[in-house]
């Protein structure tokens, strides 16, 4: 059980819990997962440092500490209350059914696993894993965006997409002033917060969340 | 070889014997019959030493000019091996047909029936065996009209003689679109149209010319053996055609196009990767897509006919991976793809065979193929239903029979491909594999219907009557049967025979295909031991039960009803359907598939009569094919307008299309409007699609991480530099 | 000292095939205590097979010997496969390149003889159940099959012996958390094919939930315990295959290795219980979806494998 063993099995649950959101039926759930999968990236950053040999630095262990109070707790706390007042409809309902949407998702995985082996990279990652799992995530989020109708979902769907950024963020821990990280927290916690209203109102106008019956003033 | 032209020259003979008879119906048909089985067996002598030798008959050069030269025959291990499956299911079916056409013969043109099997067994001949192209060719058109007009046998019916129009269109724009131009490339290289110089002719060309010629062999043979898409004849003209030649279609006239791709792979040098990467491509879509399309039919024989689509497939695997072991170096993986490929030719063929005349027999009996209305028949006819479960257990490919040491040669080659230098060949590897694991577990739920519907339960047609099989007719299907118990039984005996083959198409030298060849003959005799041991345990725990029983006081009770959880008054119509049977799987693969369904749910306490119906179309036909054709039909109207004016003698084949609702004008007019409307899930979805698009680019543009001329990962497209390491 | 070797796989071969119906009991006992009695005896599931081994038999006059044909096939496909896969030890009795696709087909053959034998009664509920018994059996095969392909291209090998014996051991660091993927995987891949919660309750009365206990509703006597010894013999198999692969053992002494692989697979039935206890069975139309998991687990597994993606 090295650190690299456990890095590695970390980094392939953050896949797995892509593909979990995509299979979950109740939007709870999903949040749920969002929660636990920002909960195990948030080690992430500590975790590489101890990789390289080095004592955890402050850098590290503030942009830990922003994605655990952040994504851990405050955004599913936002997203879980609009669920419970909500009340109206808790199921996920899909474009695309959840084991086509599982099956699609791994193909994606496989695919960003495939394009990852190729891309050249600057330096050598801490983990092979990181760039095959930051893509999947990234494309698993997108996944989410496109085939989901509650708007509740779509914003998992865009959370996911930025853990996938985040990930990708891993390789560049050194080059990135850390101002610039905590600004992309910020930036992450204002839109989920704007959308949070946005998502509240719809509700409180037409008593549903359905994005998709929002576009009855179509050009046609 | 002399004795293969005196096979030829007895089907000939028979041929216009039973053509003159023509008054004479049933003398018409033995005489077809018995110059068939003295063929046969001429053919068995003359592919013999060939095969227990490796040994290769010398040329031999007829005396008569054919237009472009003059004819030659010759004889080695590939032929050979397709001889003999051809001669093993020939001699079958013509003495089944002898008993199956009793019934026909005041009703349809027998005589010509058993003249053109005469031909189309002189063709299938003509073809395994020429060296020339111009008498490969003339055989190929040969055995195409004579099966266009066995096809035709019942041609009073509307739907037989488009089936046959099917048949011959496909084929001929098969072999006029790509096999013509094939042959025409190669003479044109070779500067002869001898086979013998091919491959010396093709040994230096390069990649792009040899995927050329692949390709242009993969459709024409292809379309011929049935791969998909090109396979819409194949459902069609079998249920259309008389069993035996149903029979005949299936297991050696689409084999004729594997013989075509395996010798035109025997001529070219290895291949790239990536050509093998498309016969593996071809191959699982095959497989996965004939047997789920199988599963959801409910005529026997169109269903018998998309399994013929599905072994093919797994045919297609095994060249595939052979392919792949040639353009790697790895001669074990050679062995056994090319090996397993070239075993279930002969499997097919046997079992394929003995599954059709069994259907056959039970059509004789019933008078009806619809499985809908079938049932309880292993009671009424128990030598049929244990040759039909037989059959049935060799083609899922279980153990003990013949069907499992093909298919566990194909997985070999499969599983071994997953690990070595190569990770394009451990991803096709994988996939393949998993591909055939989904087939044999989709495989066994077909046949489980399919046995399970037919042959157990209560008969589902109120006025099911059914008489026993004629004697002849059950000894005739006893050659497959006991032939796919003997290979999957004593497999270290037939395994080597196909050695020859393997060689001839890898241009193997004896001693590295020996090399390749020992490990797997020794795990393949190992299968002997296992098929032996279950029949011991069988056997045991069979006498067990019995001394149980016994013991017990004989208490054993029978005629009682089926244990119905408390219900009293069980019907035969409460049964499982084959439609109700299969349908939570087809359901599961609705997306693939497209199945329809009509249902008319039952509603109140005092309910009306309420039906469920499925019904599984054809894709390629429905969506890709007929389309085209209407156009093309539409095209030629309006050439024939112009110079005749006037109505069209001869109307363009009606195509039934049934306001269904098609996949694919569904997802185009879907996309519409969804564009139209403005959905932000589109524009999302379109942006996403652009994203992967740069993603693909840029992978295909850059160089692998990992050092250069190191294998590149599993589903890069075929155009990036997938390894073609020992091609040169 | 081939007489000690000889003498001590006897008595493994006596092990293996009376376990079986005690992890049953094992399984039993957990849910038992789970709700707070005592449960049955230890050796009810023995007291069990007895009592049928000495009952006589009803045939339902719909049947063929097809119906009877199918517990003994299927009972003997399952012992002839038990003599490829190692048990206890981490020998199996035979073994030879590519045994491994030689003992799925033979389960394969088992299930499709006791599917026939339940459409061969002509009711409406056993031929539901051969439906759903055939329905999920495929459905779970890709996720067995790609399991394999990641323990083939670990070990290099396609003897199962081999391919879950010492080698894997060896081989397991460089697999990495591939083998915990390919550990869930055949986990759900058991609880499918010997019909457990949550695919299938066992336990349950109502024949339109049931898939393989509404199967076997007409077999009696003789027959229903080789069904029943079958089912216990098919958990064993399966669940040995996947503590093989959760726990590779490295070569060592029998008298260290098959006394802890039984506390294992005590373990296992005891795991099996709980999850039977703490979680309902699943909508049928959920069950597709739960195999669709153990197929992307499994598919995950094989790309991590084949790629070499983990260090």
């Amino acid at each position: 059980m090295s650190a690299q063993f456990i890095t590695d099995a970390v980094l392939v649950l953050v896949i797995l819990l892509n593909l979990g959101m995509l299979a979950s039926s109740r939007l709870a759930t999903g949040v749920k997962l969002f929660a636990l999968q920002s909960l195990l990236l948030a080690f992430l950053p500590l975790a590489e440092e101890v990789l390289e040999g080095q004592s955890p630095g402050l850098h590290a262990f503030i942009i830990g500490a922003g994605t655990l109070a952040l994504k851990v707790v405050l955004i599913p706390y936002i997203l879980l209350r609009i669920i419970r007042t909500g009340e109206v409809h808790r199921e996920v309902e899909p474009f695309i059914g959840f084991t086509a949407s599982v099956f699609v998702g791994a193909l994606l995985v496989i695919g960003s696993f495939a394009v990852a082996m190729r891309l050249p990279l600057p330096m050598v990652p801490v983990s092979k894993l990181i760039v095959p799992v930051a893509l999947s995530t990234l494309l698993l989020g997108m996944l989410t965006l496109v085939s989901r109708l509650k708007a509740i979902t779509q914003v998992i769907g865009f959370l996911v997409l930025e853990n996938g950024v985040f990930i990708l963020g891993l390789l560049l821990l050194k080059q990135t002033p850390l101002l610039v990280e905590l600004g992309i927290l910020l930036d992450l916690f204002v839109g989920v917060f704007l959308m949070a209203i946005v998502v509240y109102h719809i509700r409180r106008e037409f008593d549903h969340m359905d994005t998709h019956l929002l576009d009855a003033l179509k050009e046609s | 070889m002399s004795a293969i032209l005196a096979s030829l020259a007895m089907l000939l003979g028979g041929a216009a014997l039973s053509a003159m008879l023509s008054r004479m119906a049933r003398l018409a048909l033995m005489a077809g019959v018995a110059s068939i089985i003295g063929a046969s067996i001429m053919c068995l002598i003359a592919a013999w030493p060939c095969l227990a030798h490796s040994s290769e008959a010398a040329p031999t050069t007829l005396a008569w000019p054919t237009p472009l030269g003059e004819a030659r025959l010759a004889l080695d291990g590939l032929s050979a091996w397709f001889l003999v499956t051809i001669a093993l299911l020939s001699s079958t079916v013509a003495l089944y047909a002898w008993s199956y056409m009793q019934a026909e013969i005041n009703r349809g043109p027998v005589p010509a029936l058993a003249a053109f099997l005469c031909i189309l067994v002189a063709a299938l001949i003509l073809v395994v065996t020429a060296a020339d192209a111009v008498l490969f060719l003339i055989g190929w058109e040969t055995m195409m009209l004579a099966s266009f007009f066995l096809v035709s046998f019942h041609h009073r019916r509307r739907e037989v003689r488009r089936a046959a129009w099917i048949y011959l269109i496909a084929n001929h724009l098969g072999t006029a679109l790509f096999v013509l131009p094939l042959f025409g490339m190669l003479a044109a290289k070779a500067g002869t149209l001898d086979f013998q110089f091919f491959r010396a002719a093709l040994q230096g060309e390069g990649r792009d010319m040899t995927t050329v010629l692949f390709l242009l062999g993969l459709f024409g043979f292809g379309t011929k053996a049935g791969f998909m898409p090109m396979h819409i004849w194949l459902p069609v003209a079998h249920p259309a055609a008389p069993t035996p030649v149903s029979a005949l279609l299936s297991g050696v006239v689409i084999k004729a196009g594997i013989y075509g791709l395996l010798r035109l792979l025997s001529w070219l040098p290895a291949l790239p990767a990536r050509c093998a990467i498309v016969m593996l491509v071809f191959g699982m879509v095959s497989g996965c897509l004939g047997v789920l399309y199988a599963l959801a039919q409910h005529d026997i024989k169109r269903l018998l006919a998309y399994h013929s689509i599905e072994n093919i497939g797994i045919i297609g695997l095994g060249i595939g991976m052979g392919m792949l072991g040639q353009s790697l170096g790895r001669p074990a993986l050679v062995a056994l793809g090319y090996g397993g490929a070239l075993l279930h030719v002969l499997n097919h063929a046997l079992f394929k065979g003995l599954l059709f005349l069994s259907a056959g027999a039970v059509m004789h009996a019933t008078g009806t193929g619809d499985i809908e209305r079938l049932g309880g028949l292993a009671r009424m006819t128990p030598v049929n239903a244990g040759l039909f479960l037989l059959g049935a257990v060799s083609i899922c490919g279980l153990p003990p029979f013949n069907g499992f040491v093909s298919e566990w040669m194909v997985f070999g080659s499969l599983l071994g491909g997953t690990w070595g230098a190569s990770r394009s060949a451990a991803g096709m590897g994988a996939m393949g594999a998993i591909s055939l694991a989904l087939m044999g577990g989709l495989a066994l739920a077909c046949f489980a219907k399919v046995f399970g519907v037919v042959f157990l339960g209560e008969p589902r047609g109120r006025t099911l009557q059914a008489h026993a099989t004629p004697p002849l007719m059950g000894t005739a299907m006893f050659v497959p049967a006991i032939l796919c118990a003997g290979i999957g039984i004593l497999p270290g005996v037939f395994v080597p025979l196909a050695g020859g083959g393997v060689r001839a198409v890898a241009g193997m030298g004896v001693r590295e295909f020996g090399g390749a060849m020992q490990p797997i003959l020794t795990s393949v005799t190992q299968l002997s031991l296992f098929a032996t041991l279950l029949a011991a345990i069988i056997i045991v725990l069979l006498l067990l039960n019995r001394i149980l029983i016994k013991q017990a006081g004989a208490t054993v009770t029978r005629a009682v009803m089926t244990w119905g959880c408390a219900y009293a008054k069980p019907s035969a119509r409460m049964q499982y359907t084959a439609s109700s049977f299969a349908w939570s799987l087809i359901q599961s693969f609705r997306s693939l598939l497209w199945p329809q369904r009509k249902w008319v749910a039952p509603v109140g306490l005092f309910t009306a009569p309420s039906e469920l119906e499925t019904h599984t179309p054809d894709m390629a036909e429905q969506d890709v094919f007929a389309p085209l054709m209407r156009g093309a039909g539409r095209v030629f109207r309006m050439i024939r307008t112009v110079s005749w004016t006037g109505e069209p003698a001869l109307r363009a084949i009606p195509v039934d299309a049934g306001g269904r609702a098609r996949p694919a004008r569904v997802l185009v007019a879907g996309v519409v409007t969804a564009l139209r409307q403005g959905r932000i899930h589109v524009y999302l979805a379109f942006i996403v699609f652009t994203l992967l698009a740069v993603f693909i680019m840029e992978s295909l543009s850059s160089r692998p991480l990992s050092a250069p001329g190191s294998p590149v990962p599993i589903s890069a497209p075929a155009g990036g530099g997938i390894d073609d390491g020992g091609s040169k | 000292m081939i007489l000690v070797r000889v003498i001590a796989a006897i008595l493994e071969g006596v092990l293996v095939l009376a376990l079986p119906p005690m992890l049953m009991s094992i399984v039993v006992k957990t849910k038992a205590w789970f709700a707070g009695r005592t449960g049955p005896p230890w050796f009810q599931p023995y007291y069990d097979l007895h009592k049928l081994l000495n009952k006589g038999a009803v045939y339902s006059r719909t049947t063929t010997w097809v119906f009877r044909a199918g517990p003994i096939v299927n009972l003997a496909a399952l012992l002839t496969a038990a003599t490829l896969v190692p048990v206890l030890s981490s020998h199996s009795v035979f073994g030879f390149a590519g045994d491994v696709i030689l003992v799925a087909y033979l389960f394969a053959l088992g299930r499709l003889f006791i599917v026939l034998a339940a459409l061969d009664t002509g009711s409406s509920f056993e031929g539901m159940g051969a439906s759903r018994e055939v329905t999920f059996g495929t459905m779970s095969e890709p996720a067995l099959f790609l399991s394999l392909i990641v323990l083939a291209s670990a070990t290099k090998s396609l003897q199962l012996s081999e391919m879950i014996g010492p080698q894997l051991f060896a081989a397991r660091g460089a697999v990495g958390p591939a083998l915990l993927l390919v550990v869930g995987a055949l986990l759900i891949v058991l609880l499918t094919e010997t019909c457990r919660v949550p695919v299938d309750d066992p336990a349950t009365h109502l024949e339109l939930t049931m898939i393989h206990e509404v199967m076997v509703l007409d077999h009696s006597g003789p027959d229903f315990a080789y069904i029943t010894y079958g089912a216990a013999l098919k958990f064993l198999l399966l669940g040995s295959i996947l503590l093989h692969v959760a726990f590779p053992h490295p070569a060592q002494s029998p008298w260290i290795d098959v006394p802890l692989r039984v506390i294992e697979l005590a373990g296992l039935a005891a795991v099996v219980g709980v999850i039977e206890c703490s979680m309902a069975r699943l909508r049928l139309n959920r069950v597709p979806l739960l195999l669709a998991g153990a197929t992307v687990l499994a598919a995950l597994a094989a790309v991590l494998a084949l790629t070499g993606s983990v260090t």
